[in-house]
């Protein structure tokens, strides 16, 4: 098992952000986490990369606790694409992608650091960017190159926080394609946190629905996506169709709160 | 395609780059001897570039040539000095500015940022109007007063930083709390001083090259090349920062110690600068702007570049200062500002680009 969170507590200003978290992801598995805004996506998230340090419980790599790993080592075993970013200064594509590659540098980017990022300049189609400015790019765009630069970082597990929030249709599917296929052909883990529950249960293999921090239900998409789970969390009317075992919501009216 | 190709490309790409840009760094260290060797020639007594030249170099080769001792003398003890403190502080306020500007991710931020300029203000005034510094009153108190107020300062904001977990937002807004906390108090001590003490107070504020010598040339010179090489072990965590808190951590980065260390040793940079000099503005502000325009981002290359940019600006600025209105020497304070302005728009509108 590459990824596993035990009873884990998190506190944000003394408010209990996340409440007895457990789960666990394999090698090539794709994990979506699903719920309302402020549901505890997010922060699960940033506990694992730990840009937050949980109150209680354990997240373990491939059995080692994350908390005595250095950071450094840690960067090389998890990549963290965050929701949006803003880069306080102008910066090119090639220098945003190669950054992915600090936990490996000294000085001088090596040959194999520009190999790296080359194959995945390429793999994404970034190649014509490579010396554009950051900040002129589209959203689509910008979000391979935050994409690009987790994959240069070669990690184990692969973070990925709403990656195709404020993306057009085809920037949507090409990026999930994206990841998909990273993670099948690199047997790497992901963990994503996503809004859309139709293209949730496509791409994932499990799925976790989480509710005021707290883990409701969790397991295959047709198992977590039914009209009963949809009502409790996001307190939304919906009709499930199933086609070929992926379920399909349709939304039908926002209940009134109980 | 096969893959070396692909490698080879990008490579190439970012070895182009690196080479331009290590060429711009030879060529700002060549002006800084051209305009230093201008800059000894000008002034009062008109010595002729062939003297000047021979002058200098009969220093650092005694056997070699054999100048008159009148123009050793002026060359060595009157100009010379001078124009070496204008390099090292010029380098001191660019380093300090660009590694401001880098951790607190800000494009206003400068040397002064953590209300450096105005404490130092404070302390110097304090010594000279009512002889209260640390140490009493002459010129080597007020410089010892300013630099520890300016320490006093910035340590203050980075003590209240550790106290309360603070953002680089944050950060700002106490330094320009501390700005006013000292521009205040400083108004008080000039409202109270006699006429002459609070003309040298305006003085110093304004900035002042004229009293360099040697030694404090070398004690600023130690300062830059102690912290230099600091800073430049950090470039690439800075290069991390400007992507923002969240991504550097994820990259491995310990950002509240990379960010304590920056402003640290910028604090202590612009301290030990502005102590001897007074406040001179902008030079710490445009320098990395500049740079970053000419070479972009990456701190590896933006440190050195900023660096000697600096030198540059505030050289050619002190020599502006001495001869427009020679005999008249104006604050370099002053010149600064009008010469750095105008390049700094030009820059602004050549650049079309969102950002600038």
């Amino acid at each position: 098992m590459k990824l596993k969170i035990q009873g884990l507590n998190f506190r944000y200003n003394s408010r209990l952000v996340l409440k007895d978290i457990n789960l666990e992801v394999g090698e090539g598995e794709i994990l979506t986490l699903l719920g309302p805004n402020g549901s505890g996506k997010t922060t699960l998230l940033r506990c694992i990369v730990r840009i937050f340090n949980p109150e209680k419980g354990h997240i373990l790599i491939n059995g080692k606790q994350i908390s005595k790993i250095k950071r450094k080592e840690l960067a090389k075993r998890i990549g963290y694409v965050p929701q949006s970013e803003h880069s306080s200064f102008p910066t090119t594509v090639l220098d945003a992608v190669l950054i992915g590659r600090k936990p490996y540098l000294n000085w001088n980017p090596s040959d194999k650091d520009f190999r790296v990022v080359s194959e995945v300049l390429h793999l994404l189609e970034l190649k014509e960017f490579a010396l554009r400015d950051l900040n002129e790019l589209s959203g689509g765009e910008k979000q391979k190159v935050l994409i690009a630069r987790a994959i240069v970082q070669e990690p184990e597990i692969m973070l990925l926080d709403e990656p195709t929030a404020n993306l057009d249709l085809r920037h949507q599917l090409e990026i999930l394609e994206i990841i998909k296929k990273l993670v099948k052909e690199k047997g790497i883990s992901a963990i994503m946190a996503m809004h859309d529950l139709n293209l949730a249960p496509r791409y994932s293999d499990k799925l976790v629905m989480l509710k005021n921090g707290e883990i409701f239900c969790m397991g295959a998409p047709e198992q977590v996506i039914t009209s009963g789970n949809i009502k409790s969390v996001y307190e939304v009317e919906a009709t499930i169709y199933n086609q070929s075992r992926t379920p399909y919501v349709v939304a039908k009216r926002a209940l009134k709160k109980l | 395609m096969n893959k070396s190709k692909i490698k080879a490309e990008a490579q190439q790409l970012y070895l182009g780059l690196t080479k331009r840009k290590t060429i711009f760094i030879i060529f700002l260290s060549l002006l800084i001897v051209v305009i230093t060797i201008i800059a000894a020639n000008l002034g009062a007594a008109s010595l002729g570039i062939k003297e000047v030249i021979s002058a200098i170099f009969s220093k650092i080769f005694p056997a070699y040539s054999r100048p008159e001792e009148s123009a050793f003398t002026i060359i060595w003890e009157l100009r010379l000095p001078r124009i070496f403190m204008s390099i090292v502080v010029g380098m001191g306020l660019a380093v300090a500015g660009t590694v401001m500007q880098g951790v607190l991710k800000n494009p206003l931020a400068s040397p002064y940022t953590l209300g450096i300029a105005s404490a130092a203000g404070f302390g110097a005034a304090l010594a000279i109007i009512s002889g209260i510094g640390f140490f009493g009153t002459s010129y080597l108190w007020i410089a010892t007063n300013a630099f520890l107020f300016a320490l006093l300062s910035s340590f203050l904001v980075l003590g209240l930083a550790k106290l309360k977990k603070a953002s680089p937002e944050t950060l700002i807004l106490a330094g320009v709390a501390m700005m006013f906390l000292f521009s205040a108090m400083v108004s008080f001590l000039q409202y109270t001083g006699t006429t002459e003490n609070v003309t040298a107070v305006v003085f110093w504020l304004m900035g002042d090259l004229s009293k360099a010598s040697w030694l404090k040339v070398g004690v600023v010179a130690l300062i830059v090349s102690g912290t230099f090489p600091l800073l430049m072990r950090y470039a690439w965590d800075f290069n991390a920062l400007t992507f923002g808190d969240e991504t550097a951590k994820s990259l491995g980065i310990d950002v509240e110690k990379v960010r304590l260390v920056g402003l640290v040793l910028s604090s202590l940079l612009t301290a030990g600068t502005i102590c001897f000099v007074g406040t001179i503005g902008f030079i710490g502000l445009a320098s990395p702007h500049i740079s970053r325009m000419i070479i972009g981002g990456d701190h590896r290359f933006l440190l050195p570049t900023s660096c000697l940019m600096g030198a540059v600006l505030l050289l050619a600025a002190d020599t502006a200062a001495r001869t427009i209105f020679s005999p008249l020497i104006l604050p370099i304070g002053i010149l600064t500002s009008f010469l750095g302005v105008p390049l700094f728009v030009w820059l602004i509108i050549k650049r079309r680009k969102e950002y600038w």
